[in-house]
């Protein structure tokens, strides 16, 4: 019988490289950034602009494109379906070729490159994020992001310290899961046969324990925490620091010529 | 000298069972006072209170009677318990549902982290504590990849990190296999031997004698308090509080049955070698 093997949290992929040294802090905001001024790009220049900050990005992180390309590859199928869509529905210039009911019009083509540009390009800045930065690192992150929102009401201490301690229990309740589905197998549950609802049902005796034995140990954990003294977010200091350094000015002035190049570009 | 917890007539009963005036109460009329540095082991078979009457001496459980005082301060009032939580640690019987961090650095300073304390007095005492349960050198792992009894021994150093006068193990050694029950025991009479007040809750009556004082509850009470050794005199009373009987207690019982000349007043394994060496060397 084959043990699940443990997941791999997020998809951080451990290296020393010029990406993985930048602060979580000016990653976020430059992705954050980016994925926005990606919509000011209107021509061939703009394009390529983007295009080769993102391939600069992939050269920076040192990691070899097979895995980056796995990271993109949940999403290719749905631009491909979009630029298929947009291939056949937009209507506009010269007609390009003619099949049945369908027709491409020159429009569509262009709309339908454009429009896979721009969604590769997200994803694979977003893919880069997540590649070069740990679960952890991306929390301390946001929670620093956060912290000026504290004031109108933002959590975000405790927001982060609530996915930390998910991070924390993913291995835990993975190997309990192991053991549910064992001691249900020992008792003749089928979990690979049948056809895929049967086998989506089959997970049920698996989930029901495992989701009361979630919500006891959530209970112990909070008595815990009680117990160490937790109050919410008020007043606690924190041994995690994040070290802003000259590369992450470097990155954020980048972005900024960047924006502005965009603007200047479109014209 | 004030000890450093007094129960004054405490009881409990949990909330919902309050509306009843005939429900049962966890807990009953508890005095009690730990002095300062003593080493308690607290013992009861299932449901007599023991893990009730831990929960109100950090204020976790507030008493529905009576006063719990924990350094003169009343836990009852809720402005003390974050001096109250800082003085009274407590590790829990489950090592996995109490680690906060994901790492062994991380999880030791969530305790400090809560106190407010600055982070080179913290990353100060993680090292120190660290090192003092022998997890030095683990401070980037994540906590899954420990054994029971390493986990149990970073609740230990969570706890110690917030310097507390009394740490309370609530069967913290119920959940580990022998060889993690011997670290965290170990742990445990070194604490003590540094002047932490210890409060061990047990149902082994082995590591009850390893503390100074023993106090037996049942049905919400504290049915007997006294120094270990004197429940060597007691067996038929250890089995009424459904409690285990160590071997050389019952091997001491056995043996007088059989008419064998052995004083009454054994208290420990070694006198009871010592005595049965001399009726060899005897014949």
């Amino acid at each position: 019988m084959s043990r699940l093997n443990h997941p791999v949290i997020g998809q951080y992929i451990p290296a020393d490289s010029f990406l993985h040294r930048l602060d979580p802090r000016a990653k976020l905001v430059f992705v954050f950034v980016f994925m926005m001024i990606v919509f000011l790009a209107k021509n061939a220049a703009g394009y390529s602009l983007l295009v080769g900050v993102a391939l600069s990005g992939v050269l920076l992180s040192r990691i070899p494109l097979p895995m980056i390309l796995r990271g993109i590859k949940p999403v290719l199928y749905l631009i491909i379906l979009t630029a298929l869509l947009h291939l056949g529905m937009t209507r506009g210039g010269d007609v390009w070729w003619e099949l049945g009911p369908i027709t491409v019009y020159e429009q569509g083509v262009v709309q339908a490159t454009v429009i896979s540009l721009r969604f590769l390009i997200l994803v694979l800045m977003g893919t880069l994020l997540t590649l070069t930065t740990s679960p952890m690192e991306l929390t301390d992150g946001l929670e620093r992001l956060l912290c000026p929102l504290t004031r109108v009401g933002v959590p975000a201490q405790d927001l982060a310290l609530m996915m930390s301690i998910a991070l924390r229990f993913i291995p835990t309740l993975w190997e309990e899961m192991d053991k549910i589905m064992m001691a249900q197998r020992a008792r003749g549950a089928d979990f690979d046969s049948g056809h895929l609802l049967r086998r989506v049902k089959s997970y049920i005796p698996v989930l029901i324990p495992l989701f009361i034995s979630a919500f006891r140990r959530a209970e112990e954990l909070a008595l815990a925490m009680e117990a160490r003294g937790y109050r919410g977010g008020k007043g606690r200091t924190r041994i995690r620091e994040l070290r802003w350094k000259k590369e992450d000015t470097i990155l954020l002035v980048v972005l900024a010529v960047l924006s502005i190049s965009l603007w200047w570009l479109r014209g | 000298m004030e000890p450093i917890i007094r129960l004054d007539g405490a009881g409990f009963r949990y909330d919902h069972l309050q509306e009843r005036p005939e429900a049962e109460w966890a807990l009953r009329g508890v005095h009690l006072q730990v002095g300062s540095g003593e080493y308690i082991a607290v013992m009861g078979p299932n449901g007599s209170g023991k893990s009730t009457l831990a929960k109100l001496l950090n204020g976790l459980l507030l008493p529905s009677e009576g006063k719990v005082w924990v350094g003169g301060l009343d836990t009852g009032l809720e402005k003390n318990h974050p001096l109250i939580r800082q003085k009274v640690g407590m590790v829990f019987q489950n090592p996995d549902n109490q680690i906060v961090g994901t790492t062994v650095k991380d999880d030791v300073a969530f305790g400090m982290e809560n106190l407010g304390v600055p982070r080179q007095e913290m990353l100060k005492r993680i090292d120190q504590v660290l090192q003092q349960v022998g997890l030095r050198g683990r401070e980037a792992s994540s906590p899954h990849h420990l054994s029971g009894g390493q986990k149990q021994r970073l609740a230990i150093a969570g706890v110690m990190a917030m310097r507390p006068e009394v740490i309370i193990f609530d069967e913290a050694t119920s959940m580990l296999d022998p060889g993690g029950r011997r670290e965290v025991l170990d742990a445990i009479t070194e604490l003590h031997r540094q002047g932490t007040t210890v409060i061990h809750i047990t149902h082994s009556v082995k590591e009850a004698f390893q503390a100074e004082r023993v106090v037996v509850m049942a049905d919400g009470r504290i049915e007997w308090s006294g120094a270990p050794h004197e429940l060597f005199h007691r067996r038929e009373k250890l089995t009424r509080w459904s409690l285990e009987v160590p071997l050389p207690l019952e091997l001491k019982e056995r043996l007088r049955r059989r008419g064998l000349p052995i004083r009454h007043e054994i208290t420990g394994t070694e006198e009871l070698v010592e005595s049965l060496w001399k009726l060899l060397s005897r014949d």
